[in-house]
């Protein structure tokens, strides 16, 4: 018969707590050691922040930035845009899973007076439920600074455990992967396809290869804006412009027949955004339907352009930012079309 | 606060440490609290609707068990009219409003009543259904009326199956919150053996089928063929694996308080039969249909005519009682048909069995039976997870369509994934299938030490490696 006895009761417990706590530091020591088995995954996309932060770094002022996703990254030539303003352009877009708030606090200490920034915010950055931080546990695995970012203890715990759990995982990946090849639409995204100028050069001479089924005719779901989100771009704008810095934004490109299905989405970023441009002072270049692509532009997803579509994207830019007397009226070298 | 979040991994360790530390006379205040707390921290208005479903139940129990003769069946009435009414105001009265609306709109008509755009408290279905069953068992009187009100808050508020069941029935609940429970460790390894399950279950398999059926199920004209069946298919696991996880880890956060709750699902994709599938599945609901609307109807006792009625009325009632929605509804009816058309076969499919030598080969005749059953379950849950019934009716058409042209992988769920997804299915399945004759759990308390904890400790790591923890999602059964 069991022994229902108040110590014995204690001892069951004690017993139970004991071989949870073991078995919870068995856990937590073999996670990360799984992660660091995986390799450091110095050589995966997002770590191409650490590159990024250096050479910013090392960028005088005046300079121009350009702050984004994964479009960024893939759709500008910052070097033909920079022989058109004048002054050296560096592209910070990586992924839009970094998260606004992060990208806009990892150049804040980089920039000063003369400075410009160019935003180009998918519009999935101002979702109200927010989008999966993935990028940015990664980032944070990789970059030491980017804890500097995290705003209380609790999403410190948080952003702990996501980022060991998230390289334990990255290794687990890589067996079916071996097994079976690399997945389609993620293949060649590597750390050293960046150039110089921080633009993601991996995907040009390569033809489409967006399989749109499922983004064609998807309805997006609507979605409330993020408040937080947008209080940290206001935040940002006005810090930022007190110390003389200009601040632009520009609609990312888009697959236009996502966009068809994303407009009402689409809409209510852009207004929120002409409604922090007049409340800041932040300089709105473009409207959603400015770069809006067909399919022979795009490359693997309806924001990432291929060569083509850069080029096209590249030139609608300079046009936007002559609006704005930033380039002279001569004409741009040509993009590099590949 | 959801069974898989970092809140109730809090939560249910403080609820377990004072319960235990508690004089035994204590323990119901502190179960009610924190049952209450659980409830509230999804939307703390609600408690008001849930703590007036049970004022008035409490009452009329005490009526219907003081009455007799008529009085006594107008006490159940008007029970039954309280909490019907309270889920037909929060559950249906949009949907039976639009659909009046559509109706008067086809012929011409001004229908004046608004849409009220009322929120449907979480897991009212549920907790409505276990009043139900203890007002129902107390005019029976196979059940005496709880007198003390402490105790009968606990029965319809026990957080463990609060929101999404098991369905309990009161003379296997009640006595049990009364009695002492000890802090004992087998029963208490179980349960947490359980609810490690569950984890499983829930976080590193439906959470990953459900990126992939989720786009497919929001815009099927956007597809055809492959993705379409893949789709279904990873619906059938997803919701066996998001529901069964719910009740896995209910009755083993249960089970560590010392009560033992209903077994709600029984391996049911190993069924040979639709009627044996619904025996094996949310077992707590279909015993609740079987014991106080089949039965009640007469059964199968009745001429076949009423026997088609019975079952008819029992399957499209538990349709609706999981959604406000015509598919929800055809759901229902498709698998009242299923079990009709099931009976009114079998003669035949008997002959054609022995005619094809297939019943000499009784290995093989049972493994076809059971795909044969999964077929029909799934083409069934096409309307169970379709947003309409035009959507339902376009994957029908569509779902064996270009099926060499189409591609199982999705813009955002590669080729990886999906193996990853079918292997971990199948990893669930040989695990079902071990845990036929003795559940997986008993097998592993019964293993040495060493192998026991290597085995949680490989839970721990599969959940860890496998989970979804940027894109978790709610239970699908937290809705009903």
């Amino acid at each position: 018969m069991t022994d229902r006895s108040k110590p014995s009761q204690a001892r069951a417990a004690l017993r139970i707590a004991a071989r949870l706590v073991l078995l919870g530091v068995a856990v937590a020591v073999t996670v990360p050691l799984m992660g660091i088995a995986g390799g450091d995954g110095r050589n995966d996309y997002y770590s191409a922040l650490i590159d990024k932060h250096v050479r910013l770094a090392a960028m005088r002022s005046p300079k121009l930035v350009i702050v984004g996703g994964s479009s960024a990254a893939f759709g500008v030539d910052s070097r033909a845009i920079e022989a058109v303003v004048g002054m050296p352009v560096f592209n910070m877009g990586l992924g839009a899973d970094l998260g606004l708030p992060f990208m806009l606090r990892e150049i804040e200490k980089h920039l000063a007076a003369g400075d410009r920034v160019l935003l180009m915010p998918e519009y999935e950055l101002f979702q109200g439920d927010g989008m999966s931080d993935a990028g940015r546990h990664y980032a944070m695995s990789y970059l030491p600074d980017s804890w500097d970012y995290v705003e209380s203890p609790a999403d410190y715990v948080r952003y702990f455990l996501r980022a060991t759990v998230l390289k334990a995982q990255r290794t687990v990946r890589v067996v079916p992967e071996k097994l079976f090849g690399g997945q389609p639409e993620k293949s060649g995204y590597s750390r050293e396809l960046f150039d110089a100028s921080g633009d993601y050069v991996g995907h040009l001479g390569k033809g489409v290869q967006f399989d749109t089924a499922g983004w064609d005719a998807t309805p997006r779901p609507v979605f409330e804006l993020n408040s937080k989100v947008i209080a940290r771009l206001e935040e940002f704008v006005t810090r930022v412009r007190q110390r003389g810095v200009v601040v632009l934004v520009a609609n990312p490109p888009l697959y236009e027949r996502y966009y068809g299905r994303n407009i009402v989405n689409v809409t209510r970023v852009d207004s929120m955004l002409r409604r922090v441009a007049h409340r800041t002072g932040m300089v709105v270049l473009s409207r959603p339907t400015d770069f809006l692509f067909t399919l022979d532009s795009m490359y693997d997803g309806p924001y990432h352009l291929n060569a083509r579509g850069r080029a096209e994207r590249t030139r609608r830019l300079i046009q936007a930012l002559r609006s704005t007397h930033m380039a002279p009226a001569s004409n741009p070298p040509e993009p590099d079309a590949f | 606060m959801i069974f898989n979040s970092l809140q109730y991994f809090v939560f249910f360790p403080v609820v377990i440490l004072v319960y235990f530390s508690l004089p035994h006379r204590w323990r119901w205040a502190w179960l009610l609290a924190a049952s209450i707390f659980f409830y509230m921290s999804f939307v703390p208005i609600y408690i008001l609707i849930l703590g007036g479903a049970i004022v008035i139940d409490y009452f009329m129990g005490i009526r219907i068990e003081g009455s007799s003769g008529v009085s006594r069946k107008m006490w159940l009435v008007a029970s039954m009219t309280a909490n019907v009414g309270v889920l037909a105001t929060f559950k249906y009265f949009d949907f039976l409003n639009d659909s009046l609306g559509s109706a008067f709109q086809a012929v011409g008509l001004h229908y004046p009543v608004m849409h009220l755009g009322i929120l449907l408290p979480i897991g009212l279905s549920f907790h409505t259904f276990q009043a139900m069953s203890y007002t129902i068992e107390v005019y029976r009187a196979r059940q005496a009326a709880e007198k003390h009100f402490g105790f009968f808050a606990l029965y319809v508020m026990f957080f463990p199956q609060l929101v999404a069941g098991p369905i309990e029935r009161p003379q296997n609940l009640l006595h049990q919150l009364k009695e002492r429970h000890f802090f004992e460790y087998e029963r208490i390894a179980g349960g947490l053996r359980l609810i490690a399950g569950g984890l499983i279950k829930k976080i590193a398999i439906a959470d990953r089928l459900a990126l992939y059926v989720a786009p497919v199920y929001a815009n099927p004209e956007g597809y055809t063929g492959a993705p379409l069946i893949t789709a279904t298919v990873f619906f059938a696991f997803q919701i066996y694996c998001d529901f069964s996880a719910y009740s896995d880890i209910a009755i083993g956060s249960a089970q560590v308080l010392g009560v033992r709750l209903l077994q709600n699902f029984r391996n049911p994709y190993s069924s040979r039969s639709v009627p044996e599938f619904w025996t094996r599945w949310h077992i707590s609901l279909s015993t609740w249909f079987r014991d106080y609307i089949y039965l009640p109807l007469g059964g199968n006792r009745v001429p076949a005519p009423l026997w088609l009625r019975n079952i008819l009325v029992t399957f499209v009632l538990s349709g609706l009682w999981h959604g406000a929605n015509w598919t929800f509804i055809a759901w229902g009816a498709l698998n009242g048909l299923f079990v009709v058309i099931g009976r009114a076969t079998a003669d035949v499919r008997a002959r054609l069995r022995n005619a094809t030598g297939l019943a000499r080969v009784p290995f093989l005749e049972g493994k076809l039976r059971v795909v044969t059953t999964f077929a029909l379950i799934c083409s069934a849950w096409v309307l169970f997870r379709a947003e309409s019934m035009s959507d339902a009716a376009f994957i029908y058409t569509h779902m064996f369509s270009n099926l060499r042209g189409s591609r199982v992988a999705l813009p955002t769920f590669g080729y990886n994934a999906v193996v990853t997804s079918f292997l971990l299915i199948a990893g669930l399945l040989v695990a079902e299938h071990m845990g036929n004759r003795v559940p997986i759990r008993d097998r592993v308390a019964k293993l040495g030490p060493a192998y026991r904890w290597s085995l949680y400790y490989a839970a721990c790591m599969l959940i860890i490696m496998f989970g979804m923890f940027d894109r978790s999602s709610p239970f699908i059964y937290f809705r009903f």
